[in-house]
């Protein structure tokens, strides 16, 4: 009880008065591009969570969480999913989750924000920087950004596939997100 | 003698059919290699130079089709029965038909199945119909089935090629290699 109360205690100067907590909606659109035989390829991410504790007057004050189940990726092929989740590539049986914990949120225009933090995907962690926009009515708001990776740096496509002879090594993450108040829920 | 005669085969006739031969000989185990071979960066390299060699085949069919309708056929060896004419020139349409059907279900499965392919590395293929899996492995069935009637017409050609040397004794087979020219 006392370790609750300290935690409860602990958070509370962190979150100003009118954060929200926001969620994301499963309908959203969440994808990655990859480029195969130089051609762009869209894969979505059928499952994810996002989590933000937001106030606009106070970004830096802003929690932000994303969970991707990498189980539910889906390149629109079967066969092509069955690669992708193969330990050469997700390694979805060992890693079946990739997370971005957000430590640092910066506004660079109204509306525009930076979001600092760690991406952890198939075990290995980086920092990575993710420009998005946020727009919001009250109950439901709008999250959108894009930003990309080298798919090296995680591993993602190892040893015989390390190379972009067939498939790019850059890899673009899109996200057009709605979000509604996690308590309306 | 770049035309056909009445009685021989010219160089361009003789040059399509040992670069068509050649080809479908390299496209054959470039095919069941790349099936066999598990997923890979070769697996990709090898469905690639399939599939152009297999655009390769089907155009130099195209311009052979077009070649032999624009040139004499030259007779079929003395002494043949009504019957082999017969079963020749069916032979014969049953090649080029599976000779055009056979890269063409090919096609069909690379252009119904969502792994991008330029030809050679170089020219993106045009995406002519929608991914759809059903319709690729339908077609993959066509075109598996297809590649073995081909495989069995080639051997009878073959077969009956030889037949034609080495027990009738006649120049069937010596005048698509060019070394009897008789007029």
């Amino acid at each position: 009880m006392r370790q609750v109360l300290f935690t409860f205690v602990l958070f509370i100067p962190l979150l100003p008065a009118n954060a929200t907590e926001w969620q994301s909606v499963p309908d959203s659109d969440f994808t990655f591009e990859v480029t195969i035989e130089g051609v762009s390829t869209t894969g979505r991410f059928g499952k994810y969570d996002v989590r933000f504790n937001f106030d606009p007057d106070h970004p830096d004050a802003s929690e932000l969480r994303v969970s991707v189940d990498l189980r539910a990726a889906d390149l629109g092929d079967p066969d092509m999913n069955s690669v992708l989740f193969d330990p050469a590539w997700f390694d979805v049986e060992r890693f079946p989750v990739a997370v971005f914990r957000c430590e640092e949120i910066t506004s660079t225009a109204p509306g525009n924000f930076v979001a600092r933090g760690t991406l952890e995907l198939k075990g290995g962690t980086r920092t990575v920087e993710v420009p998005l926009t946020w727009s919001s009515d009250g109950t439901e708001a709008r999250m959108r950004g894009r930003f990309a990776l080298r798919r090296t740096d995680f591993d993602v496509g190892s040893g015989e596939w390390s190379s972009d002879e067939y498939i790019g090594l850059d890899v673009t993450l899109a996200f057009d997100l709605n979000m509604t108040e996690a308590d309306s829920r | 003698m770049l035309r056909n005669s009445r009685y021989a085969w010219g160089r361009i006739a003789i040059a399509f059919h040992w670069l068509l031969a050649a080809l479908i000989f390299v496209q054959f185990a470039l095919g069941w290699t790349a099936v066999e071979v598990q997923v890979s960066p070769q697996k990709l390299g090898l469905f690639i130079w399939h599939k152009s060699v297999g655009v390769s085949i089907l155009l130099l069919v195209l311009l052979r089709l077009g070649w032999r309708l624009g040139n004499e056929i030259p007779a079929a060896a003395a002494g043949l029965t009504v019957l082999e004419k017969r079963l020749a020139r069916a032979g014969h349409g049953l090649l080029y038909l599976l000779m055009l059907a056979v890269p063409l279900t090919g096609w069909w499965i690379s252009d119904t199945s969502r792994i991008p392919f330029r030809l050679f590395r170089l020219l993106p293929a045009p995406d002519l119909l929608p991914a759809d899996r059903a319709m690729s492995e339908l077609a993959a069935r066509i075109h598996g089935t297809l590649t073995t009637l081909l495989l069995i017409v080639i051997g009878i050609h073959v077969a009956a090629a030889l037949r034609h040397h080495f027990l009738l004794h006649n120049e069937t087979l010596r005048r698509m290699f060019s070394l009897r020219v008789e007029s």
